[in-house]
């Protein structure tokens, strides 16, 4: 992977930045912001300089809050992908180089997961089980590794045949040691491209749940802190446009990211549904 | 040599059996998950309504709750198979009555969002592919980038507050006005705001698959053939390279006609739309465990048939299109 190559990327540094800024925001809010469940007396005041972001129908701080939630969505959308890059990687380079079993499971799984949308299946889990933020990672991870060991599986097949695998497998090399020394290495673009998408609809994802009233309670979201603004949207449009324009960046700055990385990797941009 | 109609006849044939077994796979694990969930299954099953001890009674009796797992399993499907979706309680009538009552209302946001993001997405495509590299395309890419990240439900919510709540140009929400119903005009007015959001994401998303492929598609020989026959670059757009970039255009508009009842729920749910996304979250919120189990289903025959569509559509777009 050469760095030169993704540092020319014009999305891939922007959405690095952006990125960056969202990672250190959590961590400083862990650190140093005030308490976001504070109440006060100052009820859906306007942003001013006490209250930067202003106040919500509690008389909490917006500001403290967004930042607040920066984490939430992170822990999904880092945690979701790597788990499923993990198995999807794992699961598609046997299914895809050895055949057999795992991948007749792996196709059927991919048909299945394909045919109950993915935001249908964590909806109804949250609204079962209840929706603690790992529980909802660990349901989209289910949900996403499918697809990446898609795509592996295929690649996988078509490195397969090439001249250095055979030349390999001709001198009684085991297939794991193909696997993990010639076929991983090969598949990492795919692999990352894939999850740094992922990475984007886990937060959409989560802040979805969370705007519907199924995400986890205890911890605060952008998406709950969007379907507490709804009922005053005509006298107090600060509590949507604060937390929106922190999720919509972050989910821009994790499709730029992916766009450079598509770019720079030479990985054949795919839509994905 | 097969004759093509006969072997496409055989394709759907094949296509139709995978769908019904997939269908008995969801049905499985949608039950399966139900019986997972904590408290007593019966009253999962129930939903959330307080139900009498004899309505609990009926489903332990007809689902044979006192039986192991996969007898339960066995009597569900045989009530799905016979067509019977369950009673919703919250809703008082059969899941499946509820279902078709609120598809009409879906199937009009839809079918509006579907259209306006195929034109706006093929349109701007196709712009970008033919300016690509230059400023134009730049700028529709970056456009199209944003819109793509944008939550549709933050953005309805914007929508709501500039063109409803300040400038009150159009109803903040619902299908209907409560002093004019059955006008078509008002019907429009209560449409623009939900198709509008909806669709921007799809046209976004239909932007960039349109680009890349018509893109790609201007590179291929045929398209320098046409143009050495002297074909004007317009033409050589719109009749060589477009039809043959329409393929993964219609895979993502069908993909998106099998699951617009999911991604209508976070639109229904800002816009007060009463199609099928309101009726899942509000059977999420009271869980409505019934009603969930068959839209789960609904959903995933939508799925499955928009699969076949597409298919179908292929054939169509490229008669050359081999069936696996």
């Amino acid at each position: 992977m050469s760095l030169r190559h993704l540092l020319h990327s014009r999305r891939f540094v922007v959405g690095s930045v952006i990125l960056l800024g969202v990672l250190t925001t959590a961590i400083l809010a862990a650190v140093a912001a005030g308490d976001p469940f504070q109440t006060s007396e100052t009820i859906l005041a306007g942003p001013s300089r006490a209250h930067p972001f202003g106040t919500d129908e509690l008389g909490r701080d917006i500001l403290t809050r967004t930042l607040d939630g920066a984490a939430t969505t992170l822990k999904v959308a880092i945690v979701a992908p790597l788990v499923a890059a993990a198995i999807g990687t794992a699961v598609g380079l046997s299914g895809g180089y050895v055949g057999g079993l795992a991948d007749e499971i792996l196709l059927k799984l991919m048909e299945f997961t394909l045919v109950v949308p993915r935001f249908l299946i964590a909806l109804v889990a949250a609204a079962f089980f209840g929706g603690h933020l790992w529980l909802v990672a660990l349901v989209l991870a289910a949900t996403f590794w499918p697809s990446t060991g898609r795509l592996v599986r295929a690649e996988a097949i078509s490195l397969r045949e090439r001249e250095f695998v055979e030349a390999s497998n001709s001198m009684g090399a085991p297939s794991f040691w193909i696997i993990s020394r010639h076929l991983l290495g090969l598949v990492v673009p795919v692999v990352v491209v894939n999850t740094s998408f992922q990475a984007g609809q886990a937060a959409l994802i989560e802040a979805g749940l969370a705007f519907l009233g199924v995400g986890d309670r205890n911890v605060i979201s952008w998406g709950a802190m969007l379907a507490e603004a709804q009922p005053y949207l005509g006298i107090a449009r600060w509590m949507s446009v604060f937390p929106g324009i922190a999720l919509a960046l972050t989910i821009l700055a994790l499709n730029l990211l992916g766009d450079g990385l598509a770019d720079a990797l030479h990985v054949r941009w795919r839509a994905r549904i | 040599m097969e004759s093509p109609r006969g072997s496409f006849a055989v394709f759907l044939v094949r296509r139709l059996i995978s769908g019904v077994l997939l269908l008995v796979a969801v049905a499985t694990a949608t039950f399966v998950l139900i019986s997972l969930a904590p408290g007593d299954t019966a009253q999962v099953f129930a939903g959330q309504a307080g139900a009498d001890p004899e309505y609990l009674e009926l489903i332990r009796e007809r689902l044979q709750l006192d039986r192991p797992l996969p007898y339960q399993v066995g009597s569900y499907l045989e009530s799905v198979a016979q067509g019977d979706l369950g009673f919703s309680l919250i809703q008082g009538r059969p899941v499946r009555d509820a279902i078709f009552s609120r598809l009409p209302a879906s199937l009009l946001l839809a079918g509006a969002a579907l259209v306006l993001s195929a034109f706006l997405g093929i349109t701007f495509g196709v712009i970008a592919a033919a300016r690509r590299g230059g400023a134009l395309d730049a700028s529709i890419s970056v456009f199209s980038l944003v819109a793509y990240s944008l939550p549709v439900f933050w953005l309805g919510q914007l929508l709501v507050a500039l063109f409803a709540v300040r400038l009150r140009w159009l109803p903040a929400g619902g299908m209907r006005s409560a002093d004019d119903p059955g006008g078509i005009v008002d019907l429009v007015r209560h449409l623009v705001l939900p198709a509008t959001t909806f669709s921007l994401l799809l046209a976004a998303l239909l932007v960039r698959v349109t680009r890349t492929a018509t893109a790609e598609a201007l590179g291929e020989d045929y398209v320098t053939t046409a143009r050495a026959k002297g074909a004007s670059e317009r033409r050589v757009l719109l009749s060589h390279a477009l039809p043959n970039a329409l393929r993964p255009v219609v895979t993502v508009l069908t993909g998106y006609l099998g699951i617009i009842l999911t991604g209508a729920v976070l639109v229904e749910t800002v816009f007060v739309w009463p199609g099928l996304g309101r009726l899942l979250y509000d059977s999420v919120l009271s869980r409505d465990t019934p009603m969930l189990a068959g839209l789960l289903l609904f959903s995933a025959t939508l799925v499955l048939l928009a699969n076949l569509l597409a298919d179908v559509i292929y054939r169509v777009l490229d008669p050359k299109t081999r069936f696996r």
